[in-house]
């Protein structure tokens, strides 16, 4: 009798039982790992003036222990809501698809005092019509919000160029190639906005 | 919108600001066929010409005036049809396009109002960091004299390392060879291939010859042929 030898086949082994898939995608956060995390966010937002977007947070967070997007956000709402509960002067803010810290609305008059208006300037009447216009219709040429307006938007939009509340995306394929301009990060945070799509719908016709 | 400021008109059918009368003949509640042009027109060089608007809302004023007496001129026109640019749609309804750009402009005025009320409302939340920001719109180049920029100028020329290279003139044009085989085809009807590109040449003036032969056959003043029976490839003039 021969007894065939497998040269494939390994020595049989005790397999481990599996280990429950939820265990192994995410070990349930301790609640001190949690508050360290937040208190992280907090520390990170306290130093930005600018909106940190959420994937930034969370890569930061993940260097004291992996976290789901989810668990994020919830620590986010947390403080969000401490913040509220605790009536602090600041709120956390959702804006520009980030998380900012802003002033609440009725401390507005006080910091106007502080730092002597020194608030950039109100858009003009052609200036928020234009921004509606590459709001709604965007990415759109210049030739287009014209014809829309019915006169010629190029110093306005130049203006808004400079302010950085509009930017060129891209040119058109067609003759001449124009230049397609977008709304920009800086739109959203100027209007407290977290995405475009945030703004409410287009008026309807009168 | 505020209208209290703004200067107010008296027409037989409307007397009210200039923006209120747009807005009512954009919506259709007053039509434009009954306003008198030309009362419009006077009111409006009066008050231009006594300045009561102030400068922000000046441009405004002019704007929606304008827009009014276009709109008033478009009516009293006969339609013009425009051949191929006019759509069939536009054909049956003369006033079809401008209504349809009107409503969508109303629109967008309404969003632009929205949006300036909504910029109104976010001034009441400061981010962090307020007060030591620098103005944030950028300054242009106005603030700029010209001895700053050839200052500028100069502190990066000195920074740069001196660099020279021979700069040497190119010894084939594809210019020059384009002349040169174009007289060459006027002399002779068809030049082949091995002809044009002899072994003598510099691997560079092969490939400007090469370049000039696309550049004439692009222009349509030249085209490569092949002879059939040999099978040599020639250049011959456009046909």
């Amino acid at each position: 009798m021969y007894k065939d030898i497998n040269l494939f086949e390994l020595p049989s082994r005790e397999i481990p039982p599996p280990t429950p898939l939820t265990q192994l995608l995410a070990p349930p956060l301790s609640s001190t790992l949690r508050f360290q995390m937040s208190r992280i966010i907090e520390a990170l937002l306290f130093a930005s003036s600018e909106p940190i977007s959420f994937d930034k947070l969370r890569q930061v967070v993940e260097h004291i222990g992996p976290i789901k997007p989810r668990e994020l956000r919830t620590i986010i709402l947390g403080l969000q809501h401490d913040y509220q509960v605790q009536q602090r002067a600041f709120r956390l803010e959702e804006v520009a698809e980030g998380f900012v810290l802003r002033s609440s609305g009725e401390y507005a008059s006080y910091i106007e005092l502080m730092i002597g208006l020194r608030r950039s300037e109100r858009l003009s009447h052609a200036a928020s019509e234009v921004l509606a216009i590459v709001a709604y219709r965007q990415p759109i040429t210049r030739p287009q919000i014209d014809a829309i307006r019915g006169v010629d938007s190029s110093g306005t939009l130049y203006n808004l160029l400079e302010r950085g509340l509009v930017a060129a995306v891209g040119k058109l394929e067609t003759p001449g190639r124009p230049t397609l301009y977008a709304i920009t990060s800086a739109f959203l945070k100027h209007f407290g906005l977290r995405t475009v799509e945030e703004l409410p719908a287009l008026p309807a016709t009168t | 919108m505020d209208y209290s400021s703004a200067p107010t008109f008296s027409l037989d059918q409307f007397e009210g600001p200039i923006e209120l009368l747009l807005r009512l003949v954009q919506s259709h509640e007053l039509t434009i066929d009954g306003l008198s042009l030309s009362d419009l027109t006077k009111q409006c060089l009066e008050k231009l010409a006594r300045n009561q608007c102030n400068l922000d809302n000046g441009a405004q004023f002019i704007a929606t005036t304008a827009t009014l007496l276009y709109l008033k001129s478009c009516h009293l026109l006969p339609a013009q049809k425009t051949g191929e640019e006019a759509s069939p749609q536009n054909v049956d309804d003369p006033n079809f396009s401008i209504l349809l750009h009107l409503i969508d402009y109303c629109r967008f005025k309404q969003a632009a109002q929205q949006l300036a009320k909504r910029e109104q409302q976010q001034e009441a939340f400061y981010p962090r960091g307020t007060g030591n920001e620098n103005i944030p719109s950028f300054l242009g180049i106005e603030h700029l004299e010209l001895s700053d920029l050839s200052n500028l100028f100069s502190s990066i020329i000195n920074k740069a390392s001196p660099s020279l290279e021979v700069v040497e003139e190119e010894l084939f044009k594809v210019s020059d060879k384009i002349l040169q085989l174009r007289q060459e085809l006027e002399c002779c009807e068809q030049i082949s291939f091995t002809e044009l590109f002899s072994e003598q040449m510099t691997r560079l003036e092969l490939i400007v010859i090469f370049l000039a032969i696309l550049e004439l056959m692009k222009c349509a003043h030249a085209s490569v042929v092949r002879d059939v029976a040999s099978g040599e490839v020639s250049l011959t003039h456009f046909r």
